[in-house]
C-alpha cells in the first residue's frame, strides 16, 4: 500500500476506476436478470451504453427450452449436371431457417428466398438452376426410445428468381 | 469509516488494482486474432446475407428496433451496390490478422470493434450466441487496449518495452464477464420444466440424429444418463464456473471441466465456433507460469516438426 499513500493523485484515479468498473458490472446485472418494473424502468438510463457498445445483453438462453422437433432440412440443385442434394448441418444456415419460421412466420419465405438465391449461386455455376428445400420432421418423445420416422412436411422452390 | 470499510476498500483496491503479469493477456490477444479470423471466414455467408450486395438489410428488411434503439452499423449509412461490404468485412479481417500478430493494436482493436459490431448488428435470424460474446469482447479487447496495455507479449513486434504487468482491472473485465454468461445461462435453465426434470438432454440429443454430423441420440434410451447429464450442465453453469473458478484449489480443475464441457458441446451440436470463443477467453485465468509452459510447449512442438521437415532423408542414420 506504499505507493497509494506517497501519490495522492493515485487512489483517486483508482477510487474512480473502481467506481466506473462497479456501475460497469451493475448495468449488466440488471440487463440479464429477467425484467421487472424496476429493471425497466433503470434501462432508459444504461441501455443507450450497452446497446451503443455492442454489450446489449438480455439473457444468455442456450437451450433453455430444447426443441421437441427433430427437424432436419435438405438442398436439392437441378442443374444441366444433373441433380444433387446436400444436408444443410451448419448451426447458422439451420438458425435463419429455423428462427425465420419460428418467431416470423409472416416474412419467412422472404428470408428463404434470399437465402435459396445465394444457395444456388454458391452450389452452381448455372443462374437457370432449380433449387429446393425440404424439411423433414418427427418427434422426439420422452417415452419412445427409438427416433421416429421423419416426415415431408414443407418445400420451398426456387425457379429463375422467385420462390414457388 | 470502521476498520471493516477499510479492509473491505484495500481488498477492492487489490482485486482491480494490482500489478499481473500481462503474458496471459498477450496468449488471449494471440488467440483472440486468430480466433477471429476462423469466426469471419465461418460467418461471411450470414453476413453477406443481410449487409452483402443484394443484401436483405437494402430490402427494407431488418429487425425491429434495430439502429433506432440504440444500436448501430455503419451499413446503416451504406446504399445498395456500394462497397461498404467488401471494405468492412476486409477491415474486420485485416485488423484480426494484425492483432494475432501483434502489430498496432491500439488502433486494430478499434476497427475490429466499429467493423464488427457493423457485421453483426444486422444480423437478425441466424444471430447466435457466439455473436453475442464477439461483439462484447471486442469492446473490452479496445478498452484493455487504449487502457494502455496493447498486450505486447508473443507479439511477433512489440509495440512497447513496458514492464511486462498490467493492471488487474483489465482481466476482471474479462473474467467477470464470462462468470456472468454462465450464470445466467444457467439460471434461465432453472426456470424451464425440462432442466428442472432431468429431461433437456434427452431432446438435445435426441436432435443430434438428424441435424449433427455424429449421431448421439442412442444416449436417449438411458434416463439416469440423460438427468445427470442435465443436472451436471447446471451445476457447472451456476455454481462451479462462476464461484469455484476465484479459488487457486479449485482453479485448475474447472478450467479442465470448461475445456471438457465446450469440447462436448462443439461435437454434440456441432458448435465448434461458440465452444472457440469461450475457450480462447479461458486464457484471462491462466497465471503467468501456466501461459509460458502452454506457449513454451506448442513452440517445442512447432520446433520439432520444423527440424522433422528440413531434416534430409536418412541423416537419422547417417548420423549413427
Amino acid at each position: 500500500m506504499n505507493d497509494i499513500k506517497g501519490d495522492s493523485r493515485v487512489p483517486k484515479y483508482r477510487r474512480l476506476v473502481t467506481g466506473l468498473l462497479l456501475l460497469h458490472f451493475g448495468m449488466l446485472f440488471i440487463c440479464n436478470m429477467p425484467p421487472t418494473a424496476m429493471s425497466v424502468k433503470l434501462g432508459d438510463y444504461y441501455s443507450w451504453y450497452l446497446k451503443g457498445t455492442g454489450q446489449w445483453q438480455d439473457g444468455w438462453r442456450m437451450f433453455e427450452q430444447p426443441s421437441v422437433l427433430n427437424d432436419f432440412y435438405e438442398l436439392t440443385v437441378r442443374d444441366v449436371q444433373g441433380e444433387r442434394s446436400y444436408r444443410v448441418r451448419g448451426m447458422r444456415e439451420l438458425n435463419v431457417i429455423i428462427n425465420s419460421g419460428a418467431y416470423n412466420p409472416e416474412q419467412q419465405d422472404e428470408v428463404l428466398e434470399n437465402y435459396l438465391w445465394r444457395k444456388r449461386e454458391a452450389l452452381s455455376s448455372d443462374n437457370q438452376a432449380e433449387i429446393e428445400l425440404r424439411r423433414y420432421t418427427s418427434t422426439i418423445l420422452l417415452e419412445q426410445r427409438v427416433p421416429r420416422r421423419h416426415q415431408l412436411v414443407q418445400t420451398w422452390v426456387m425457379e429463375d428468381s422467385r420462390l414457388k | 469509516m470502521g476498520n471493516g470499510g477499510f479492509e473491505t476498500e484495500i481488498n477492492m483496491d487489490r482485486f482491480f488494482h494490482e500489478r499481473l503479469s500481462s503474458k496471459p493477456l498477450g496468449l488471449f490477444r494471440l488467440l483472440w486474432g486468430v480466433f477471429l479470423v476462423f469466426y469471419l471466414i465461418d460467418g461471411w455467408w450470414v453476413m453477406h446475407l443481410y449487409s452483402g450486395p443484394e443484401g436483405m438489410r437494402y430490402q427494407g428488411w431488418m429487425p425491429e428496433g434495430r439502429y433506432t434503439n440504440g444500436f448501430w452499423s455503419l451499413f446503416q449509412w451504406a446504399s445498395d451496390g456500394s462497397p461498404w461490404f467488401g471494405v468492412i468485412y476486409s477491415a474486420a479481417l485485416l485488423s484480426a490478422v494484425a492483432m494475432a500478430l501483434g502489430w498496432w493494436v491500439r488502433v486494430t482493436s478499434v476497427v475490429a470493434w466499429v467493423c464488427l459490431n457493423s457485421l453483426i448488428t444486422p444480423l437478425a435470424w441466424g444471430f447466435a450466441g457466439v455473436d453475442f460474446i464477439v461483439s462484447i469482447m471486442t469492446f473490452l479487447m479496445m478498452v484493455a487496449s487504449l487502457g494502455g496495455h496493447s498486450a505486447h507479449w508473443y507479439a511477433l513486434q512489440r509495440e512497447l518495452a513496458g514492464d511486462g504487468k498490467a493492471p488487474a482491472w483489465i482481466y476482471r473485465i474479462f473474467q467477470v464477464q464470462l462468470c456472468f454468461i454462465y450464470f445466467f445461462s444457467g439460471l434461465w435453465k432453472v426456470a424451464s420444466d425440462v432442466w428442472q426434470n432431468g429431461t433437456a438432454m434427452h431432446f438435445a440429443l435426441g436432435w443430434t440424429a438428424s441435424s449433427s454430423r455424429v449421431d448421439f441420440s442412442l444416449i436417449t434410451q438411458y434416463p439416469v444418463v440423460n438427468a445427470l447429464l442435465t443436472h451436471g450442465v447446471m451445476l457447472f453453469e451456476l455454481v462451479v464456473f462462476p464461484f469455484l473458478i476465484w479459488f487457486t484449489g479449485t482453479r485448475r480443475w474447472v478450467l479442465g471441466v470448461g475445456l471438457a464441457f465446450h469440447l462436448s458441446i462443439g461435437i454434440l451440436m456441432d458448435l465448434a465456433v461458440f465452444g472457440g470463443v469461450v475457450i480462447v477467453c479461458y486464457a484471462f485465468f491462466l497465471t503467468s507460469t501456466e501461459t509460458e509452459m502452454i506457449v513454451d510447449g506448442v513452440l517445442r512442438r512447432v520446433k520439432r516438426i520444423k527440424e522433422w521437415w528440413l531434416s534430409p532423408v536418412g541423416k537419422t542414420d547417417d548420423m549413427k
